[in-house]
């Protein structure tokens, strides 16, 4: 540059960036992945920055996403200079640099800004890494706490799905899943991954109300419930189903084999109550006596003695004796 | 005159790096770190190394993922493999000193030598220089310093760093000691490295 230049002191000078330098801006993005907090990143970036010629002191700023960083120095500071570190949508802070001048730092802005750019992409990487873990810790609880209602409830649960034959009549299925509890009120072990066919053979010709029941609701997809009498176990059962996927239902069934024997017993306790009832004479309604003999008229127009009548028409015997004071009467002194 | 050394490979890719090489590996994942270790550590065995794992703060964890990843299988049985806690390789008698490390190292490529082992492999976990040891605050100076001691031994080094338990500021000053460091599986030329002379006048100048 000639010495009569007037532009001399604002050109840069005619230097490139040197490579060892480029080389360690290339390589702190390799390091910082090892890093696992953004404080260590900031660390490391506020130490390795210094390295770069005509940069005499570096603050790093790194925060959390979506946290509104404090605004970086006035650009016009010919002595700071200061790179964002962002996305389109987000800002994870800044790299404010104090610079010897501007021409000593310009053959590396360009490259200082991409690293900014590379550390705005690692942050939200590692951002949405975090987010995605909190979903599947979330995840993972519920499923936690959905798996302990699986293992503890009392009901017996089966996740089935649906076989059909040729022309898509519902003929047999799949134990995908099945409690303890199917396990202890069936009495079937080791049933997940069987066909109910083979777990209970002749089941579709002992109880084909099933294979309906469950066909039209996997079908349909309108859960039902019903209480079936399943003679392969000898069992009553009070079944829920449900459909949770295409071609799968869920059935969650009580034994009441116990309730419905005391339904039974109840039943015929109160046949024969009415058996006997019906044994036993009673008198009701109007019955025509006369006023002065207290003889009886019965459905025949005949009068009968009131004690003729009452046996009769109940159960009821009579005894006689005389009262004291018909015997007063009867028998005077 | 400057012994010639072999290249060998290092368990990661094909690439073979001559015998002493000095390796830092700064992980976060104690995954990434087994796996690195075991693929390391098995390639020395490959080719009849003699493997020294010093291992921090006890050796019984170590052992454990040492045997199931096959490298610790014959510690019992030969001594090809050993593995040491790390606090008593470094710090003997409760003092971290550069020239003793720079002594154990060399007594322990003359031991491996006179069995005619085919070279010497070595790999520490370095968390115990963060435990106010008397004389760890010499560690960068040590780690400048065996950038002579590997080379002139045949030596091959990986010092692993967790990231989980060293401040950012200090893995730059780590990285500037170390003339390779690896990276996701591959041992690289690591760019911040400072020859021992450069870092030594400039970091550790009384």
């Amino acid at each position: 540059v000639p010495p009569s230049d007037p532009h001399r002191d604002a050109r840069p000078p005619d230097v490139g960036a040197g490579a060892p330098v480029l080389g360690r801006l290339l390589s702190a993005l390799v390091v910082l992945e090892a890093l696992p907090t953004t404080a260590k990143m900031a660390e490391f970036l506020t130490a390795a920055l210094l390295d770069v010629p005509g940069v005499t002191g570096c603050e790093v700023r790194l925060g959390p996403a979506c946290v509104p960083v404090e605004e970086p120095l006035d650009s016009s500071d010919p002595h700071h200079f200061t790179v964002r570190v962002e996305t389109g949508g987000r800002s994870y802070g800044a790299f404010v640099f104090e610079i010897e001048s501007e021409a000593a730092a310009a053959p590396y802005r360009p490259f200082l800004t991409n690293l900014g750019a590379s550390v705005a992409l690692l942050s939200e990487n590692r951002w949405q890494r975090s987010q995605l873990e909190r979903v599947l810790a979330e995840v993972q609880v519920s499923e936690e706490r959905y798996r302990g209602l699986f293992e503890a409830m009392l009901e017996g649960f089966s996740y089935c799905r649906m076989l059909y034959d040729d022309q898509g009549q519902a003929v047999d299925w799949i134990y995908l899943a099945v409690n303890p509890a199917f396990e202890q009120l069936s009495g079937l072990d080791n049933v997940t991954g069987r066909r109910v066919t083979e777990a209970i053979p002749g089941v579709r010709e002992s109880s084909p109300e099933l294979f309906e029941i469950y066909g039209r609701v996997v079908a349909t997809g309108v859960p039902e419930r019903f209480q079936i009498e399943f003679t392969p176990l000898s069992l009553w059962l009070d079944i829920s189903v449900v459909k949770p996927a295409d071609g799968c239902f869920v059935a969650v069934f009580e034994n009441i084999t116990a309730r419905k024997k005391a339904e039974a017993d109840r039943e015929r306790l109160i046949d024969e109550l009415r058996k006997t009832l019906d044994e036993v004479k009673t008198l009701r309604g109007f019955i025509p006596i006369c006023a002065s003999c207290k003889k009886i008229r019965d459905d025949e127009g005949y009068w009968t003695q009131v004690e003729t009548y009452i046996s009769e028409h109940s159960n009821a015997e009579f005894s006689h004796g005389i009262c004291p004071e018909c015997m007063g009467r009867l028998y005077p002194r | 005159m400057k012994p010639v050394r072999p290249d060998v490979p290092l368990g990661f890719t094909r690439t073979k790096l001559p015998a002493g090489t000095h390796m830092c590996f700064v992980y976060d994942s104690e995954e990434e770190r087994r796996r690195v270790m075991a693929q390391y550590l098995a390639a020395g065995l490959e080719i009849g190394e003699r493997v020294a794992y010093f291992a921090d703060p006890t050796v019984e964890g170590a052992l454990d993922w040492l045997s199931e990843a096959g490298v610790a299988a014959c510690a019992g049985e030969s001594r090809q493999v050993q593995v040491s806690p790390a606090e008593s390789v470094y710090c003997p008698g409760g003092r971290f000193s550069p020239e003793v490390m720079f002594e154990t190292l060399r007594e322990f490529r003359r031991e491996s030598d006179t069995a005619h082992y085919n070279g010497v492999r070595v790999s520490g976990e370095m968390g115990w220089a963060l435990r106010g040891i008397p004389g760890s605050d010499r560690l960068l100076e040590y780690e400048a310093g065996v950038n002579y001691v590997l080379p002139e031994t045949g030596i091959t080094a990986m010092c692993q760093y967790d990231a989980n338990i060293w401040d950012g500021a200090t893995i730059l000053h780590i990285l500037r000691v170390h003339p390779m460091m690896v990276v996701h599986g591959h041992v690289v030329q690591n760019p911040y490295y400072m020859t021992p002379e450069e870092y030594l006048r400039k970091y550790c100048a009384a």
